[in-house]
């Protein structure tokens, strides 16, 4: 296994299996010992001409629980290679044959659009990155013939450490930050795991059963973990977590999906920072803005898209909190590796948990863009209108640049702008936080430096807010 | 290739600096930010300087637009506390009895001119604050006092009649499954214990049957 990867250089086999088993036993020790809370969707995979996400998410609207599929493509594209040239590494190589028969077992190529235009346009050693799953897809027959089922690599659950059947897909996050404010007087650093949760899915034919388990602990008032709370505390104690939690029917091999249960609102781009203003205004984010409802997902070769039914987040009480109404987006490739997306919300509740105001009526309506000008820059951006009751009309946006400097290293620039619209109840002077709008800028380095492990830094600069740097340690299974 | 030859990269340098930057990130214990203390520090704050009256721990919104927080969003009596002359900066961070320091001087001081104001009637029974009829802040230019509406658990932010009783609101927002403010801890549910036993006692049961040997 792992022919010609950088791994290989690291010590061969046998130290990629004790590497395997001290990061998965550690691992286990960490779960354990921290009573840990998620892997991210990556939205800038468009590069490799993934535009689609349930190829490689058991979400089909993307994030969190990677598919056997998904784990060879974290593997082959995400993570640095070490000591080799990935020019010298064909990623038409059969590095996961068993996880590949799983693929197309699966029908999962069937659903990337952007797998056939990858066979049309390139062939041989040389395919680009853009063609990994039409190439790892053809690789396998002789895979199949040449490889022991036991092989394991890296990009497997726990580094390959338990093998999952078919029908089970596993896997967790944790996530660890670190904050540190220079420009502050009072505490300048901070530093605890923001995010510990376990995932998994059962798949019996058609039907699916996914759910996610986790735990956080955080400060009595914050916004933060609370609206995913199963158990009760509110205050500052350990509380169990489920941001997801679903039951599932796959239609038309796959490509259409209905589901019940709760669940990330389909809106906008799903990306992973969840303080990002565009889905923090919106509040369409994955850290704890998941509602029930009941959902459906259409993923066809150009066109992709969810509608839900938002019936409230029965994990917030009571009942007058809880918002109702509909989250949709619709996207379309419109070329090779660009695609454009609407997204529309409209949510009524009795009172406002965010604001605590009475008959909210928050509607978000937007457009975004997500294309690869070149094979390492990707640009997304997104823009959507703020309509809520009592409010003026406000707006909220994003424009991300990444450029990947070098295999698993990705320098991000990214600039934001909201405006909440004037609340009228709370009145007074138009500030820049009310009325006037505020405007922000972040740098990013993200490092995937070994196997589903990933270093991310970040400094930012918001109007009337305190320059900001974080670091954080993602660990995924 | 995508990235052709400008890939390589150096094992040894690259692993080292992981570690390094892993062991940065783990090398501390957690805490979370300092800001989400400030509700805490408000209730207690308050407490002292409002005796026999029951605050709750305030969500955000006490002091900001939304109950995200942060500095950059605050409401117009967040806003007055945080730049009002006499205790500028109010950090995060900033102890209880600083922000108990704050408070009090904000209820004491009289609002420079151009700032909503109502009259106040300040009993006596507290030295920081004199007794006395004098205008103090009006946040949210109702007529009443930020300490008059803060006595009463009004809200400071939100107008009259619509934050009456919305600085601890009745029906507070809760989290959770089934989460309610409960009357009395829910009694044993003596009929689930003795199932869950039941059940219990029946697998480990089961299990045992299994191992035994088949004869013959």
């Amino acid at each position: 296994m792992l022919k010609g990867s950088g791994t290989r250089k690291l010590g061969g086999r046998d130290s990629l299996r004790a590497f395997q088993r001290f990061l998965g036993w550690s691992l286990v020790a960490l779960f354990v010992s921290l009573f840990p809370s998620r892997a991210h969707a990556y939205t800038w995979m468009i590069k490799h001409g993934y535009a689609s996400c349930p190829v490689c998410h058991a979400d089909p609207s993307g994030g969190e629980l990677l598919t056997a599929y998904g784990r060879v493509q974290s593997d082959e594209l995400l993570r640095m290679k070490y000591g080799k040239s990935s020019g010298e590494v064909s990623h038409a190589e059969p590095k996961a044959p068993r996880l590949v028969r799983r693929t197309l077992d699966s029908k999962t190529d069937a659903l990337s659009g952007a797998d056939e235009e990858g066979k049309d346009g390139q062939t041989g050693a040389d395919a680009s990155e853009e063609q990994a799953p039409a190439a790892a897809a053809e690789a396998a027959p002789t895979a199949s013939a040449s490889s022991a089922e036991s092989d394991s690599y890296p990009g497997e659950f726990l580094w390959g450490l338990v093998k999952t059947p078919d029908w089970l897909l596993l896997g967790g996050s944790y996530r660890h930050l670190m904050v540190i404010r220079p420009s502050t007087e009072a505490k300048t650093f901070s530093t605890f795991p923001m995010m510990m949760d376990l995932y998994g899915q059962v798949q019996l034919g058609n039907f699916r059963i996914e759910g996610s388990l986790g735990a956080a602990r955080v400060a009595v008032g914050s916004p933060y973990a609370r609206a995913a709370q199963l158990t009760t505390n509110q205050g500052d104690q350990w509380n169990l977590l489920s941001r997801s939690h679903w039951l599932g029917y796959d239609l038309a091999d796959g490509t259409m999906t209905i589901r019940a249960g709760h669940m990330n609102l389909p809106y906008g781009i799903r990306i992973p920072e969840h303080t990002m203003w565009v889905r923090q205004a919106t509040l369409t984010d994955r850290e704890s803005a998941q509602q029930d409802g009941v959902a459906f997902a259409y993923n066809g070769e150009k066109l992709r898209g969810e509608v839900m039914g938002i019936l409230g987040n029965y994990q917030v009480n009571p009942d007058k909190y809880r918002q109702r109404g509909y989250s949709l987006y619709a996207e379309y490739l419109v070329g090779e590796r660009t695609s454009v997306g609407l997204s529309s919300m409209v949510t009524k509740a009795k009172k406002d948990r965010i604001t605590l105001e009475a008959d909210p009526l928050r509607q978000a309506h937007g457009a975004y863009v997500r294309t690869a000008l070149t094979d390492d820059l990707v640009v997304l951006a997104e823009a959507d209108g703020l309509f809520t009751s009592d409010h003026n009309a406000g707006y909220v946006g994003f424009a991300q640049v990444d450029y990947e400097l070098i295999r698993g290293l990705h320098l991000m620039a990214t600039g934001e702008v909201l405006d909440r619209g004037y609340d009228k109840l709370v009145g007074g002077d138009k500030t820049v936080a009310n009325g006037k709008p505020q405007f922000g800028v972040w740098g990013t380095v993200d490092w995937f430096f070994l196997p589903h492990c990933e270093f991310r830094a970040d400094a930012y600069k918001r109007q009337q807010d305190d320059f900001t740097i974080l670091g954080q340690l993602h660990v995924f299974l | 290739m995508m990235h052709g030859s400008k890939t390589r990269v150096s094992s040894r340098a690259s692993l080292a600096a992981a570690l390094l930057a892993s062991l940065a990130t783990l090398g501390s214990a957690g805490s979370a930010s300092a800001s989400a203390k400030f509700p805490a520090s408000m209730q207690k704050a308050l407490t002292n300087i409002f005796p026999g009256v029951s605050f709750c721990v305030p969500l955000c919104t006490a002091c900001h637009l939304t109950t995200v927080g942060g500095p950059g969003n605050l409401n117009v009596f967040g806003d007055n506390l945080y730049h009002q002359p006499m205790y500028p900066n109010l950090l995060p961070g900033t102890s209880d009895s600083g922000l108990e320091k704050a408070l009090t001087t904000y209820f004491a001081a009289t609002p420079a001119a151009g700032l909503a104001a109502a009259p106040t009637i300040f009993p006596p029974g507290n030295a920081a604050i004199p007794a006395g009829t004098r205008p103090s802040y009006d946040s949210d230019r109702d007529g009443v006092s930020d300490y008059d509406e803060l006595r009463n658990l009004d809200s400071p932010s939100l107008p009259l009649p619509g934050g009456v009783a919305e600085f601890c609101p009745a029906d507070t927002l809760m989290y959770g499954c089934f989460a309610r403010v409960a009357a009395a801890p829910p009694p044993v549910d003596r009929v689930g214990l003795l199932s869950a036993g039941l059940v219990v006692l029946g697998l480990t049961a089961f299990r045992r049957l299994k191992r035994k040997p088949r004869t013959g």
